[in-house]
């Protein structure tokens, strides 16, 4: 176990991860204020609880699931059921077709990638449902394995990885709705 | 599609998210070298993680960071405040209750009542005490959060394991339920409805008031209502062993 932290030690460790850590924070409350609460609240866990970190480890690791904890816990405080745990998996998602039809097109993705821009992201981001979302984005922001996911989660590692493929399928999809809203021509 | 380059395809997000063995990466390595489909495949994959990653970083202004951070330390010093006056309480219940073992003539009673968040609750136990999992529960046994906080006790001396439930509401009363073996007792008993009573005052007036159970299960209820923030609970601790209270 780790030790007590000084104030300017921590926030130099802190530092270059808070834009990541507001950007999930953000996408997983969609809403400004409430993610700056939240992360207030990770990063008083953080320091108060930096004992528990054990040095030369993942901080950013470390952080993300303290965030998510934190997230976890303002939800059940709402009374709200823990969505992040929800079993969505067995709920027939209309337009599966689609998305079937574009898994094995996806080298359409890199011809519109450079048609999408950002708020397609992170709008196409907001309209994944928040059992999707997080585990996309503690893989791609948080860089935490499947297994960490999973423990995170309290969700088996098989539906991580269903959980994953599902959101880049929809993500897929959505952004290459954008790009055809925008003009671009996508070609099979 | 050939049956291999299914197989590969199958592997293309496991091995951009990091978690494919050294012996399954060859693989893929080797097929991207052949396979101008599947390597396309993989490096449109790799752009949507990169696209991802870029968009779901949001920038924090300079006024908005401080004030995150400020916020954050501030609570951590009214927090820590806070603690070195129940630390003072800790004390003396402890001592309260080495006293009433050694009244009583029994050994190792055991019980819990420390101050700390979900995250941090073990910077407040006894020293022969080391926290192997706090669990939120959900729902909540009671009216509030309930933890479920396993300890491993030094093995000389104490019981090998102590499941403890602790709970409180945002009414700030406090209810901890722990287990003690049976036939301990803490603090002064008294008989009302059938039960025996433990019932002891603090320094500060809050008054502990609990009961034990058939089982040896120890109710205690804390009576005087205490602002809480957060998850932050109260408990106080104590490991008591030959009559001699440690921290």
């Amino acid at each position: 176990m780790g030790k007590a932290v000084e104030r300017s030690e921590f926030e130099a460790l802190l530092a270059p991860h808070l834009d990541r850590l507001f950007g999930f924070a953000l996408r997983m409350t969609n809403d400004r204020t409430d993610a700056e609460d939240l992360l207030q609240e990770s990063v008083f866990r953080a320091y108060r609880g930096f004992s528990g970190f054990r040095p030369g480890t993942n901080f950013k690791a470390w952080m993300f699931r303290i965030v998510t904890n934190s997230f976890i816990s303002g939800k059940r405080r709402e009374k709200h059921a823990p969505v992040l745990c929800a079993d969505l998996d067995s709920v027939r998602d209309p337009s599966e077709a689609v998305a079937r039809e574009l898994a094995d097109a996806a080298t359409d993705w890199l011809r519109v990638h450079g048609e999408v821009v950002d708020d397609d992201v992170k709008c196409a981001l907001d309209e994944l449902p928040k059992e999707f979302r997080a585990p996309l984005l503690l893989v791609n922001l948080a860089g935490l394995s499947y297994k960490e996911i999973a423990d995170l989660l309290a969700i088996p590692i098989g539906t991580v990885m269903s959980r994953l493929f599902r959101a880049r399928q929809r993500l897929r999809r959505e952004l290459r709705h954008y790009a055809l809203e925008r003009g671009h021509s996508v070609n099979a | 599609m050939s049956e291999r380059c299914a197989r590969v395809r199958d592997l293309i997000q496991p091995f951009l998210d990091g978690e494919l063995e050294v012996n399954q990466t060859v693989e893929l390595m080797k097929h991207f070298q052949l396979c101008v489909s599947c390597r396309e495949r993989c490096n449109a994959e790799r752009a949507l993680h990169a696209v991802l990653a870029a968009a779901a970083t949001a920038s924090l202004d300079e006024v908005s960071r401080a004030r995150i951070l400020e916020g954050a330390f501030a609570r951590v010093d009214a927090a820590s405040a806070r603690r070195g006056w129940l630390r003072g309480l800790v004390v003396a219940a402890g001592v309260f209750f080495a006293a009433t073992a050694g009244y009583l003539g029994h050994a190792d009673p055991f019980c819990w009542w420390g101050c700390g968040t979900l995250d941090q609750i073990e910077s407040y136990t006894a020293a022969s005490l080391e926290l192997v999992e706090a669990v939120p529960q959900d729902p909540p046994a009671y009216c509030g959060l309930t933890l479920k906080a396993v300890f491993r006790s030094d093995p000389a001396g104490l019981p090998p394991r102590r499941v403890l439930e602790m709970a409180c509401d945002k009414s700030g009363v406090c209810v901890n339920v722990f287990r003690i073996p049976q036939g301990h007792a803490h603090g002064l008993a008294r008989r009302k409805d059938g039960r025996e009573y433990f019932e002891h005052v603090l320094k500060d007036g809050t008054r502990l008031v609990g009961w034990q159970d058939a089982s040896g299960v120890y109710y205690c209820v804390e009576s005087t209502p205490r602002e809480l923030e957060g998850d932050t609970l109260y408990v106080l601790a104590a490991a008591i062993r030959d009559g001699d209270v440690s921290f």
